[in-house]
């Protein structure tokens, strides 16, 4: 199934090959991207935005900003999903500013590290990937023992008036706690 | 657990439930340890990121499953479930990213070999007991297994350094990625130790520095992974103008996914090395290919592979009369082996496996294991095992002769094991993991020194055999979100005896010096954000022959986080003792020093 799906691409030309690239990728490989993807859209229920940034009832922006692992498995995690999610796709972080929650994937004219640093102070919830460098922003997922895990920094999120539940805490492989 | 297939399913899971779904595919190698029905000890990253430890062998003191002996500046004597020495730790299978590092020349590790940067290991995983059919030779009483992290997760910088009285150490490592699914990184690790005083043996001049280097690079292309790495190093010795030891290897591996149940990888290595100390030259060469295909058929899951190494040895001694005869041989070994794990029911596995092995000093050797495990509930896990393991001959054993008092024993055979195990693991609170194992060990064969008919020469035999038997545990509990403490215990009973009109001139030297039981504790605090505060303390029973005292002894570490790329840190070792002993090996032994390192860690 999976090999007959990957021949496909030639005849489609590109546009179905991206779509068909993800799709083997989801079978094969990227049981972790899945996971990546299902946490993201799940990170929102777990964060309190300041109530200048967001209203309770508007859907929540999740922006991808840079190069984007996930492809259409972040629509398919997000559809899943009891509360209404918008994904956008962002080149620069200086664009996230009013996302609920920015996936940093960095690239060639901007890092992830500078991503990070450009959202200082904006209520917004950075989310930073060990594959794609050191460079961390409120939570960093990171392979543990054969599973997805996350570092959570919370000294960041407080700086950036965000509150994270302390059922994601509990969760996280490291926690950086928020100063007294 | 199968994980769910689809991200719409696992978009219905829980975030606790997310968190537990196994995402390293099936077909990986290093899966079958993680839920492995054995007694499984792992050295986290983060246990070696907070320990006091500035060398791999002192790293191994974080298992309370495995009983380390510093022998002097550069050697460690390490094994598990016994027959621990410098000369008789011989029944130890030690893996780095698949590669096998113990010596054909008696069997033992030559620790000293190894000295990567310790912030770039992955995880130590650490089985005592025999490892089962999965494993290569000579898992007797136990496997470690040393992962260094995939390039993927070393992008960036790294600069790290230590400096004390007695031990400097400077490494750096750099990475980059490659294209959109690969990395790759480059490091360099120089480490200088000063010599340690006169103990068993007389003060020698065993100050050791050296360097190792080296790249790994990691390709995960979907459907296909690959690794290729390498490393060298070059080590001083003070002993003997142009003593040390210099060594290279190679590792390519690739991996491939067929569908979401099966796979297969294989991968080869050439392995090279040569230790110089006072008049002896050993040389070893070593190339190894190897393959693993694992499927899933119903409720059975087959892992299949197959194996062949060879290695070329060169043994000049110009110290003593001892010789090996021929100096230099080729050998050879091969194994083949087969293990299903059947899914009785949703909470019960039985495994059964069997491994065939064949060296150029035996015949074909039959290695069966059965296991059982049981999950009641997520949060306890039982098994069951008994197996059977054996040594093979080495180039020692074989084939070390000084005429007229000692000669080549043709005749050497396997020392052979047949081993019962029992254990529970499980979590039963929240913040406590527990692990509780139990062993009952029979050899046979095991190594003597006997006259020939009563008169000489000498030889190597198999004239010992007998039973030993312990417990393991160890208990992790989080007191505190930022208060961790950790607990372990291993003790150690052994009833060896003659076999039918055999007698041991050596007088049972080959069944090592070992402690009765070891202790340890261990507390991980974090004061603030951003300082971390670690202790820990073992207490390790006395060695009866020849006796070195029990002694409790301490280590310490405060780390500061000054900026999200700048840790100083201050740590300490042995803290409890100017010096001690810690072995009693007469050909080398020194005492253990306090040692207070302070060191800086640097991203970028």
């Amino acid at each position: 199934m999976v090999h007959q799906l990957s021949r496909w691409p030639a005849i489609f030309g590109l546009a179905a090959c991206v779509l068909v690239a993800t799709s083997t990728q989801a079978h094969a490989q990227a049981i972790e991207q899945s996971v990546k993807a299902a946490f993201l859209t799940k990170f929102p229920r777990y964060v309190e935005w300041p109530a200048s940034a967001r209203t309770g009832t508007r859907p929540i922006d999740l922006c991808v900003v840079g190069s984007d692992p996930f492809g259409r498995l972040l629509n398919q995690a997000a559809r899943s999903d009891p509360n209404p999610i918008i994904i956008h796709h962002l080149v620069r972080a200086e664009q996230a500013r009013s996302c609920a929650i920015a996936f940093l994937g960095g690239t060639r004219q901007q890092s992830v590290g500078q991503m990070v640093a450009v959202l200082q102070g904006a209520p917004v919830l950075t989310v930073t990937d060990a594959r794609h460098g050191s460079s961390q922003g409120m939570i960093h997922f990171a392979i543990h023992q054969g599973k997805v895990g996350f570092h959570i920094n919370d000294a960041l999120a407080a700086r950036n008036r965000l509150s994270i539940s302390s059922r994601l805490l509990q969760l996280a492989l490291s926690v950086r706690q928020r100063g007294g | 657990m199968t994980p769910p297939e689809s991200v719409e399913e696992l978009a219905k899971l829980s975030i606790e439930e997310l968190a537990q779904v196994e995402v390293t595919s099936v077909s990986k190698r290093a899966e079958p340890l993680a839920s492995a029905p054995a007694a499984l000890f792992v050295i986290t990253q983060e246990e070696i990121r907070r320990s006091s430890a500035t060398s791999l062998p002192e790293v191994l003191r974080n298992a309370p499953n495995l009983d380390v002996q510093r022998i002097n500046a550069r050697q460690y004597a390490i094994s598990a479930r016994g027959f621990n020495g410098y000369e008789t730790a011989n029944k130890l299978l030690a893996h780095i990213d698949g590669r096998s590092i113990y010596s054909t020349l008696a069997a033992q590790v030559f620790w000293e070999l190894h000295n990567p940067i310790l912030d770039d290991l992955q995880q130590i995983e650490v089985v005592s007991g025999p490892g089962g059919t999965l494993y290569g030779p000579n898992a007797v009483n136990g496997v470690i297994n040393i992962t260094s992290k995939s390039a993927l997760d070393t992008i960036g910088g790294l600069a790290r350094g230590h400096i004390g009285a007695t031990d400097r150490n400077a490494g750096l490592r750099y990475g980059v990625a490659l294209g959109n699914d690969g990395a790759g990184r480059i490091y360099a690790n120089y480490f200088r130790r000063n010599g340690l005083p006169g103990g068993p043996a007389i003060d020698a001049d065993d100050d050791y520095s050296g360097i190792q280097a080296g790249f790994r690079a990691d390709f995960d292309a979907g459907r296909d992974r690959f690794t290729v790495q390498g490393d060298f190093f070059d080590t001083d010795t003070d002993l003997v103008k142009g003593d040390g030891e210099k060594g290279r290897n190679v590792l390519l591996r690739w991996g491939r996914t067929l569908s979401a149940e099966s796979g297969f990888h294989v991968q080869a290595y050439y392995d090279q090395f040569q230790r110089d100390y006072l008049l002896v030259r050993d040389r070893l060469e070593t190339f190894d290919v190897e393959a693993q295909f694992n499927a899933k058929v119903r409720n059975h899951t087959i892992i299949a592979g197959a194996g062949v190494r060879t290695t070329k040895d060169l043994f000049l001694n110009n110290l003593n009369p001892f010789r090996l005869t021929p100096n230099s041989e080729r050998l050879w070994i091969v194994n083949g082996f087969l293990q299903d794990t059947w899914a009785i029911g949703p909470t019960l596995d039985l495994i059964a496996g069997v491994k065939l092995e064949r060296s150029s000093f035996s015949g074909i050797e039959v290695l069966p294991n059965a296991r059982i495990a049981w999950r009641p509930s997520k949060a306890d896990f039982w098994w069951a095992s008994i197996s059977r393991a054996v040594r093979a001959p080495t180039r020692i054993d074989r084939d070390l002769n000084f005429l007229p008092l000692l000669a080549t024993a043709d005749d050497f055979k396997p020392e052979k094991l047949w081993a019962v195990e029992a254990g529970y693991r499980g979590q039963p609170t929240t913040r406590t993991q527990v692990s509780i194992s139990l062993f009952f060990n029979h050899y046979d064969d095991l190594r003597t020194t006997e006259l020939t008919a009563g008169a000489l020469p000498i030889r190597l035999s198999n004239g010992l055999k007998g039973n030993s038997w312990g417990i393991e545990a160890w208990a992790t509990h989080q007191l505190l979100p930022s208060w961790r403490l950790q607990f372990g215990i291993a003790t150690l009973r052994k009833e060896f005896k003659f076999k039918e009109n055999r007698v041991d001139l050596a007088k049972g030297e080959s069944l090592g010096n070992d402690p009765q039981y070891r202790l340890m504790a261990r507390s991980q605090i974090d004061l603030s954000p951003n300082v971390e505060l670690d202790f820990g303390t073992r207490f390790v029973d006395g060695l009866k022959r020849p006796a070195v005292k029990g002694y409790v002894d301490a280590d310490a570490r405060l780390g500061w986080r000054i900026t999200d790329q700048v840790e100083l840190f201050v740590a300490g070792a042995n803290l409890l003792h100017e010096s001690r002993a810690e072995s009693a090996y007469k050909n080398g032994g020194q005492l253990v020093e306090r040692s207070v390192v302070a060191g800086t860690r640097v991203r970028f």
